[in-house]
């Protein structure tokens, strides 16, 4: 039988404490006579995901794991990460810089991470479509945009 | 339902409805044509947009898309091998090798062909079962919209094919996601931790954003500048002539029934309809030799199967407010935000929407054949777009489409958290879509359960004693079984073939 790689059996035993978790905290919320109260549902959904997580346990370690190896590709994984950071920074950036100022920036970085390296074409790009995609939402189908505390 | 339909066709042809619905099959076809995009990523994209339309016109815009996606694929799949769409997979086998031989005109015109053949297909299928279904969904008891649920799920999971127990697992935690924030029973905070933002739970779009359209641009982040190569095709001479046209017209209907039925259960889609479309149509052909070679039964056939499965996917969400498949769980996310609540009651209230709904599928065909045809003129052009523009540009469009839901950068927060999900799901293969399910199904299955038990006073024998409710739940064993043992079986047959 194949090795299985070891982030299966992570992800087995991941499933089985969270679980245990959402049955313990279910376990903690109000009870009802008729129906299944609002801890009900979430018991049913916590057992099914310990016995999901137990045969994934089960079915890996049967047919073995590889051992741990952090073998991936540290540039790739940077790439994710920066482009992650980028999305949670612009999330909090949004409410004081607007979204006239801080989608640009985003939108430039991110063509940036893609590896794009022509950055006039990209400074073009990423000022027109966010100028483009403010009016239109803003003056056309009139929805509020974050004006941010900047600009105001 | 004559006169219903007839109004449907005079809403349809209104000129803003008529424009949007244009709009929406023409971006349908692009996106679906551009490699790692598809139908959901392009109703997520056009979301922002839905709030100022009249509800008709956002439906049809919706469809357009919809139907517009599902030919789409098709294109990139026989001008590059690379399947816009899943739904185009099948049609790559004969469509590449076609225009291989100079022939890529002929094989987007019989994929286009076939395409209307599904649809219309499809809309009859879907004018004639959604009203039935609705009248027989109007006696479901709340036991049976449970057990129906379940079906949903389990189907889903099925559909993962050798990865059942992730599907399984998927769907699992997609109804604990469901579970999160305000309980619908009694109104007490759930796994909220003391945040408050969290009261509202998961809104189930931030979730089909984040899974569905930014767990796509931080994968391809990972992949850098990809610059599809399109060699010089002709892209001509697109329809087939009446010997041939002869030779696809009946594989077409088959896939298009096919399509059909594989769309009217729930959680199912084109890319499994394709395959067994072009099983079946190799099997019918009087040359299946040919099939692989550029057969334009082997391009006919799927792509009136995934077609088909259009109307077939309405079916449910219309009739139940179940997804067919990931197209139709992004669309019944966006008729919340225009205030249509799918099922039973919508026919009895709102008859005009269901019926414009209607007479736009069956337009939408013959735009899609004039448009489709006019962009495979340009899609050489069009398939070279960068990833590194494209795809930051969906970034921004995703940010803003999540955060009108509910002009709250919580939203986009969600979205985010989900694309990472998302990311890691698709890592470690883990399939987008009964997640997704499960975040729509959970708050239906637990109502639902919750009804059923007080209306029987906490008699679970409820779920056995109901028809409906019992054919549900013995339907759900038997296909998670089935798929089960047949990963089993395949199991054991790679392993005796190693040996």
């Amino acid at each position: 039988m194949k090795k299985k790689p070891f982030s299966e059996l992570v992800i087995g035993v991941a499933f089985i404490l969270l679980g245990i978790c959402v049955v313990i905290l279910a376990g903690s919320l109000n009870k009802v006579k008729l129906g299944i109260g609002p801890g009900g549902f979430p018991t049913f959904i916590a057992i099914l995901m310990i016995l999901l997580g137990a045969v994934q346990t089960i079915a890996t370690l049967r047919a073995g794991f590889e051992a741990p190896a952090f073998t991936a590709d540290r540039r790739q994984t940077l790439l994710f990460l920066c482009a992650v950071a980028l999305a949670v920074l612009y999330v909090l950036l949004v409410p004081v810089a607007g979204f006239l100022l801080a989608t640009p920036v985003l939108v430039f970085c991110m063509m940036m991470l893609y590896g794009n390296r022509k950055y006039l074409l990209c400074a073009a790009i990423s000022i027109l479509s966010t100028v483009a995609v403010w009016l239109l939402f803003t003056r056309v189908f009139l929805i509020f945009l974050p004006a941010g505390r900047l600009l105001r | 339902m004559l006169p219903h339909l007839l109004a449907g066709f005079a809403n349809v042809f209104q000129p803003f409805n008529f424009l949007y619905m244009t709009f929406g099959t023409v971006v349908g076809v692009v996106i679906g044509a551009l490699p790692g995009l598809s139908g959901s990523m392009g109703i997520i994209l056009l979301l922002p947009m839905v709030y100022a339309m009249e509800k008709s016109t956002a439906l049809v815009m919706l469809c357009g898309i919809f139907c517009g996606s599902m030919f789409g694929g098709s294109v990139s799949a026989i001008l590059l091998r690379t399947p816009g769409t899943p739904s185009a997979t099948a049609t790559l086998l004969d469509g590449y090798p076609l225009a291989q031989q100079g022939k890529a005109g002929k094989a987007i015109g019989t994929a286009a062909v076939g395409s209307v053949i599904g649809g219309l297909v499809s809309c009859a299928c879907l004018i004639l079962i959604a009203p039935q279904l609705a009248k027989v969904a109007l006696k479901f008891h709340s036991a049976d919209y449970f057990a129906l649920a379940l079906f949903g799920l389990s189907i889903m999971a099925s559909s993962a094919g050798k990865n059942v127990l992730k599907g399984l697992m998927a769907g699992a935690f997609g109804l604990f996601i469901s579970t999160v924030g305000t309980d619908p029973l009694v109104g007490s905070a759930r796994f909220t931790f003391g945040n408050p933002k969290l009261m509202i739970g998961f809104p189930q779009l931030a979730v089909l954003i984040g899974v569905f359209a930014l767990s796509e641009v931080f994968t391809q982040v990972q992949g850098g500048v990809h610059r599809v190569e399109v060699k010089e095709q002709n892209v001509t001479d697109f329809f087939p002539n009446s010997k041939e046209f002869r030779r696809i017209v009946l594989p077409a209907v088959v896939g298009a029934f096919i399509g059909v039925f594989i769309g009217i259960i729930p959680g199912t889609g084109g890319a499994i309809a394709v395959f067994i479309a072009y099983n079946v149509a190799q099997r019918m052909s009087r040359h299946p030799e040919e099939f692989g070679k550029g057969a334009l039964e082997g391009i006919a056939a799927p792509e009136a199967a995934n077609n088909g499965t259009t109307g077939g996917a309405l079916v449910p969400m219309l009739t139940l407010g179940i997804p067919g498949d990931t197209v139709t769980s992004v669309m019944l996310g966006a008729l919340t935000l225009i205030g249509v609540t799918p099922g039973p009651q919508l026919f009895v209230n709102s008859p005009d929407i269901i019926y414009a709904i209607f007479a736009g599928m069956i337009v939408i065909q013959f735009l899609m054949l004039v448009f489709g045809l006019l962009f495979a003129k340009v899609a050489p052009r069009v398939l070279q777009v960068p990833t590194d523009i494209l795809m930051p540009i969906i970034l921004m469009l995703c940010i803003v489409g999540a955060y009108s839901l509910a002009n709250q950068t919580y939203h986009v927060a969600v979205a985010i958290a989900f694309g990472v999900i998302g990311f890691f799901m698709k890592k470690y293969h883990f399939p987008g879509a009964p997640l997704v399910l499960g975040v729509i199904l959970g708050p239906i299955a637990e109502k639902n359960l919750d009804r059923a038990l007080q209306l029987s006073r906490n008699d679970w024998t409820i779920f056995f004693r109901r028809p409906i409710a019992l054919t549900f739940i013995i339907l759900s064993i038997v296909m998670v079984g089935i798929t089960f043992y047949n990963n089993a079986h395949e199991g054991k047959r790679k392993a005796g073939k190693k040996a």
